[in-house]
């Protein structure tokens, strides 16, 4: 725009080199203001500065105060984040990341940054991932200082500590990790830290990529961090001990150490009666169990153990399958990749039009397949019941890993029958014994057995009964609250 | 020495005591002692299991002595040279012990499920499984012997069922037999329960090992608990002419078991009698290649592999229950020398040789 | 190259499994089950064999499907009649086995002996004797569910609810290889074209030998088992009237004593039971008095002929001798075999009429 105007003064040398360095891109935006009281030299990338800060509290104090060197500008302009610098990476680092240059003279060897990021975020909405009924209806958003302002608010300790990394070798991603000082065990906290600066990867756009890539075994189909929208869960574990990794543009917390049974709680289970939510795990737990062998055990006991089927079931059965030309691993392999591109179909589209494709799918599909012959009713029932309890499962990452190990399991159930159930179930529990989540065992604590932790598990137990941390956490302080506090004894009337 | 992170609970004894004895065995062990002492034979199972908890004890005080394995229960009584012979021996042992318990369960599934079922293919799959456990260490192993406990609780349902037919007569008169009969059986049942010498091998990778002697003994007890009621059962639900002529006793009565939902439950019970046998598998492997590790220096990856080929070769080329049966009698007369004779002699030679010592 | 042998090997593995490890389906749709098999006797040794299987409808009504062949042993005949059937037949789902009165009097324990050997035929069939030919029962279409499974609960709810003494494979065989103890089965006939429970069937050794009528069956289901249910109406002569009783408990205790080095059996029976039917007006305690009596006395004389007949045939369905070796020691099975068709055996009866209903 002014390039005219700016050949007739000399840029200062640091000016010059970072104006060779973005002189390419259009929206590097640079210009020498000569009207002022001391003539200064300024440049950033307009798309990222905020224009209202920089002309309400930066332009107006530059034009109309005296200033000898750059360390002046600290002292006039109303802005927390101003650095004096001479590095030419650090300044190149943060124009890029809304830093306003100003350079005063040529004879001036250091310039200033200053902070004047344009902060375009969405509004905190409510979680629709980890929807709850009752309970706070806030979610994560993209931005990492909205988020840490929700976590400080809820955890207004000095102890929680933020440690903040820069990892992505082009994305330069910040990512927080968090933990309570005192509480949080410090190996645990060591292991987070060292992975993620161990990170040596190009790109990172969400939490998603640091959780795989940090995660104990990658080729693992089970998620071996918990990750969560919700800032009351992640308060709430951190409080345990735990250790929550906040990165710059992901609406999603990563939780860690974390269980398998932690998969299935739903955080809505601490704001409802105690012995709802104890039902509602219990429902959760069975749900996983009928999802992954329901099908499986209808292809094994058709095709291999008739003589296992109750004779009052047998007409049903018989019927029902009378005309289907396909043996029943096929048909239950149609129907479960049916309901899985039912499901696949709905999470691409729009969702008014995600909407239509399920009931369509449900109804069309479901029907017409009936009466076509290819598949009976009775398998279409126990497909529809399987993928229904498979989307109890609080943990989106969970369920879909519930989905998909149905099919190793149908597939051996196809070799062997039951024994082929069997043989599947005993390798994913050794791959589950196996598993660790930063480097403590994954199916605490039903093995290694541990009572305490068994409290808030399978069932939740009322709060006063849950005075201890959970032990895989090993954190320093184990106690939470006194027991003996919480509830007083009484004699009747008295 | 191994490495703490290693180590398992003290408590964790009872799950790997009891889950090593529990095996293929208390699928049909009711005919072979109820042959010597008919209805009397429940009382083997306990004289047994006394038995089993006397031996149990005298090498727990052994271990405590050595605070090491039986590699370093031999080196010390006969050196270097002699007693990495000998606990070479103890790896073969363990290794045809998992080549009977993979190849008797193989035949069950064959008799009663599947009868062409590939035995190839099939102990393939099973070992494979079993070194993909083996392969996460002790601590998964161990993981294993807990569930295969804790699992399969629900069988023990399945022995309320036989009850409806039983008749409990069947057990008078009481002490019906001669001592040595009674004491044939017993020979018989501890066979049975044979496994719980795989403490010789594990008990350096036990947190505060002395601990743990307390939870073996009630694994013993487990197993006993287990073999009784299965005992009992059998011998009130067969008339002894019919027990004698029922080879897997146990299978036998899942057959009368009926619920709303299930017609005939012994497929049931077979499928999960795997998680059962399972943990047997992976301890004797796991063991064989500890000690192979330990004598040699070699790496135990590869020692593992090489016995998994090696059983699964073997139980391949075993086709016909003769040369099983031949097998196992060896096994058995092995086996039983071995608790009675080697076990309480290497305790003496541990006693004397650590009077000795603290004179000098 | 690692990538590459880690594919090769899956892949060479996955055809191998999918080659070699299946074992073969028997899709429940593609296969002729059989629910009920019909042994007869024909010319020479051959016996004839007609079984029968539902076949569902597509309007959910079920037809039967029957096959006849001939052979010498009965699991052969299976096999023989393969060739006649579309589905493959198999035979893990039978639920009733009957033999024809003539088969049943040369032995049927071979036959029995064949379906308790075949791993995939439960425990719980229900077998019975068929007076005439058991290929005319399955030949008629019996009930609306297929002939299998309604001769399969016309036995179960005569057996949990009525006179018929709980009998099946199982126990025919505990029965069969018990010493001191007889067996028996439901006999048959078909009337009408519905199949009636005519009696029970006595077996010496494996042979039947003879019967008990229908009218006596409620006192020998009274002898040989406890905690029934059941109704007999008995004729009270004192006040010509007649009276029904339904049982709700029974007990029956033995007891063998020695008398002059002679054994002595004694058999009480206890009954309890309710009033539910009375041709009289009222009754008053006198009446109640009068009809427990009558009640009384009609087991004390029915039972007592038939254990008369019992020994007359020298047989022994009560399980006398098996009682009386489970209540001494050194029981002598010769001696008491000599001794037991003139054995002095009392039986007395007690009845409680715990209510008369809901008038007086």
């Amino acid at each position: 725009m002014f390039n005219w105007f700016q050949k007739k003064e000399k840029k200062p040398k640091l000016f010059e080199q970072v104006y060779n360095l973005f002189k390419k891109s259009s929206d590097f935006f640079n210009y020498y203001s000569s009207e002022a009281k001391t003539p200064f030299w300024v440049c950033y990338q307009t798309t990222i500065v905020d224009s209202k800060i920089l002309h309400e509290f930066i332009l107006p104090y530059l034009l109309y105060y005296p200033l000898e060197s750059a360390k002046d500008i600290q002292r006039i302009v109303p802005i927390e984040q101003i650095i004096v610098t001479d590095k030419i990476e650090e300044i190149r680092d943060k124009i890029l990341t809304g830093y306003v240059m100003v350079q005063l003279d040529k004879n001036d060897r250091y310039c200033a940054l200053i902070r004047s990021e344009l902060n375009e975020t969405r509004e905190v909405g409510i979680p629709e991932v980890e929807f709850s009924v009752v309970g706070p209806k806030e979610a994560f958003v993209e931005s990492l200082d909205t988020n840490l302002n929700i976590i400080r608010r809820r955890l207004p300790i000095h102890q929680l500590r933020v440690k903040e990394l820069t990892v992505g070798n082009l994305s330069k991603t910040k990512v927080a990790v968090l933990y309570v000082d005192q509480i949080a065990n410090k190996e645990n906290v060591q292991t987070v830290l060292q992975r993620i600066s161990d990170i040596d990867f190009d790109h990172i756009n969400d939490s998603s990529y640091i959780s795989e890539i940090i995660t104990d075994n990658q080729f693992s189909p089970f998620p071996q961090l918990l990750d969560t929208e919700r800032p009351d869960r992640v308060c709430s574990v951190l409080v345990e001990g735990k250790v929550a990794i906040i990165v710059d543009g992901s609406p999603h917390a990563l939780i860690g150490p974390t269980t398998l049974v932690e998969f299935f709680s739903s955080f809505e289970d601490y704001y409802i009666n105690w012995y709802l939510s104890s039902f509602f795990r219990l429902i959760r737990g069975f749900a996983v169990a009928f999802s992954i062998l329901v099908t499986p055990i209808y292809v094994a006991v058709l095709s291999f153990h008739y003589e296992l089927i109750p004779k009052d079931l047998m007409a049903t059965l018989i019927t029902s399958r009378r005309e289907v030309p396909l043996p029943p691993i096929l048909e239950a392999l149609f129907l479960e990749l049916t309901i899985e591109l039912l499901r696949e179909a709905g999470a691409r589209l729009p969702t008014k039009v995600g909407q239509t494709i399920g009931i369509v799918g449900g109804i069309v599909i479901g029907t017409a397949s009936v009466e076509a012959g290819l598949t009976s009713n009775v398998l279409l029932i126990i497909v529809a019941l399987a993928a229904l309890a498979s989307f109890t499962t609080p943990v989106y990452k969970m369920g879909n890993t519930i989905r998909l190990i149905r099919f190793p399991f149908l597939i051996f159930a196809d070799i062997w029958g039951l024994l082929g159930i069997v043989y599947c179930f005993s390798l994913m529990l050794a791959h589950l014994l196996r598993l660790t989540s930063l480097g403590r065992p994954f199916l605490e604590p039903i093995y290694p057995l541990r009572i305490n932790d068994l409290k808030d598990a399978f069932v939740r137990l009322p709060f006063s009964k849950l005075s201890k941390r959970p032990t895989y956490v090993q954190t320093n302080n184990r106690q939470r609250f006194n027991p003996k506090d919480a509830q007083e004894k009484k004699d009747i009337d008295e | 020495m191994v490495n703490d992170r290693f180590k398992i609970s003290p408590y964790l004894a009872l799950f790997v005591i009891s889950t090593n004895q529990i095996g293929v065995g208390v699928l049909g062990f009711q005919r072979i002692i109820a042959k010597s002492a008919g209805h009397d034979s429940w009382i083997a199972i306990i004289l047994a299991a006394l038995c089993v908890h006397f031996l149990l004890f005298i090498m727990y005080m052994m271990l405590k002595k050595t605070d090491g394995d039986i590699i370093n229960i031999h080196q010390n009584i006969f050196g270097k040279l002699i007693g990495n012979f000998l606990s070479n021996l103890f790896i073969v042992y363990l290794i045809v012990q998992t080549i009977l318990v993979l190849r008797t369960y193989l035949e069950v599934l064959q008799v009663w499920m599947f009868p062409e079922l590939n035995i190839w293919v099939f102990s393939f799959y099973f070992l494979g499984l079993a070194v993909y456990i083996i392969s996460g260490g002790f601590r998964v192993v161990v993981g294993i012997c807990f569930f295969s406990i804790v699992l399969p609780l629900y069988l023990w349902f399945s022995a309320a069922f036989p009850l409806e037919f039983s008749s409990f007569r069947n057990l008078l008169p009481i002490f019906d037999h001669s001592i040595k009969d009674m004491a044939l059986a017993t020979k018989d049942m501890t066979l049975s329960i044979i496994g719980f010498e795989i403490i010789l091998v594990f008990y350096p990778f036990i947190k505060n090992p002395e601990k743990s002697h307390k939870w073996a003994h009630f694994g013993v007890m487990y197993t006993t608990l287990v073999y009784l009621v299965m005992g009992v059962t059998a011998l009130i639900f067969f008339s002894p002419g019919q027990l004698e002529k029922t080879i897997w006793a146990t299978l036998s009565m899942w057959k009368i078991v009926q619920m709303p939902i299930v017609e005939r439950f012994e497929y049931i019970g077979i499928a999960s009698w795997m998680l059962v046998v399972l943990p047997n598998v992976c301890l004797s492997l796991w063991g064989a290649s500890r000690l192979l590790k330990k004598i040699y220096n070699v790496k135990q990856k590869y020692m593992l592999w090489a016995i998994a080929l090696f059983v699964l070769i073997i139980s391949g080329l075993l086709t016909n229950r003769k040369e099983i049966n031949v097998l196992n009698e060896i096994y058995s007369q092995v086996g039983f020398y071995f608790l009675y004779l080697y076990i309480p002699f290497l305790f003496i030679a541990t006693l004397i040789l650590y009077k000795v010592r603290n004179k000098e | 190259m690692k990538n590459f042998i880690i594919i090769f090997a899956v892949v060479v593995i996955s055809i191998l499994t999918f080659t070699f490890g299946r074992v073969t389906k028997e899709v429940v749709d593609d296969v002729n089950i059989v629910s009920a098999i019909g042994i007869d006797k024909e010319k020479g040794d051959k016996i004839k064999g007609t079984v029968v299987m539902p076949t569902f409808l597509a309007d959910k009504s079920i037809e039967n499907e029957i096959f006849e062949g001939e052979s010498f042993l009965a699991k052969e005949v299976i096999n023989n009649l393969q060739n006649q059937s579309a589905d493959p037949l198999v035979i893990g789902g039978l639920t009733v086995a009957l033999y024809g009165e003539e088969v049943a009097r040369e032995g049927i324990t071979e036959y029995a002996d064949a379906l308790r050997r075949d791993a995939s035929i439960g425990s719980g069939v229900y077998l019975g004797v068929v007076d005439g030919e058991a290929a005319e029962i399955m030949k008629g279409s019996l009930g609306n569910r297929g002939t299998g499974r309604h001769l399969a609960t016309l036995f179960e709810h005569n057996m949990k609810h009525r006179d018929l003494p709980k009998m099946n494979l199982h126990l025919f065989m505990f029965r069969f290889y018990t010493k001191g103890m007889d067996t028996f089965l439901p006999y048959v006939k078909m009337v009408n074209e519905k199949v009636e429970i005519k009696g029970i069937a006595l077996f010496k050794e494996e042979k039947m030998v003879d019967i008990v009528n229908e009218t006596d069956m409620f006192f020998f289901k009274g002898m040989v088992e406890n905690f029934i249910e059941g109704t007999y109406t008995v004729r009270i002569e004192e006040i010509d009237e007649y009276a029904s009783i339904k049982r709700i408990v029974s007990k029956r205790d033995i007891r063998v004593q020695e008398v002059n080095g002679k054994p002595e059996v004694s058999i009480h029976i206890y009954l309890q039971g309710v009033l539910s039917e009375f041709s009289g007006r009222s009754t008053d305690e006198k009446i109640v008095a009068n009809i427990v009596k009558g009640m009384e006395d009609e087991i004390v004389k029915r039972s007592d002929k038939l254990i008369k007949k019992f020994q007359e045939k020298n047989i022994d369905p009560v399980g006398f001798g098996y009682l009386a070796s489970t209540s001494q020691r050194n029981f002598d099975a010769a001696k008491w075999k000599a001794t037991y068709q003139d054995m002095k055996i009392n039986v007395t009866s007690k009845v409680d009429l715990i209510q008369t209903g809901v008038i007086e």
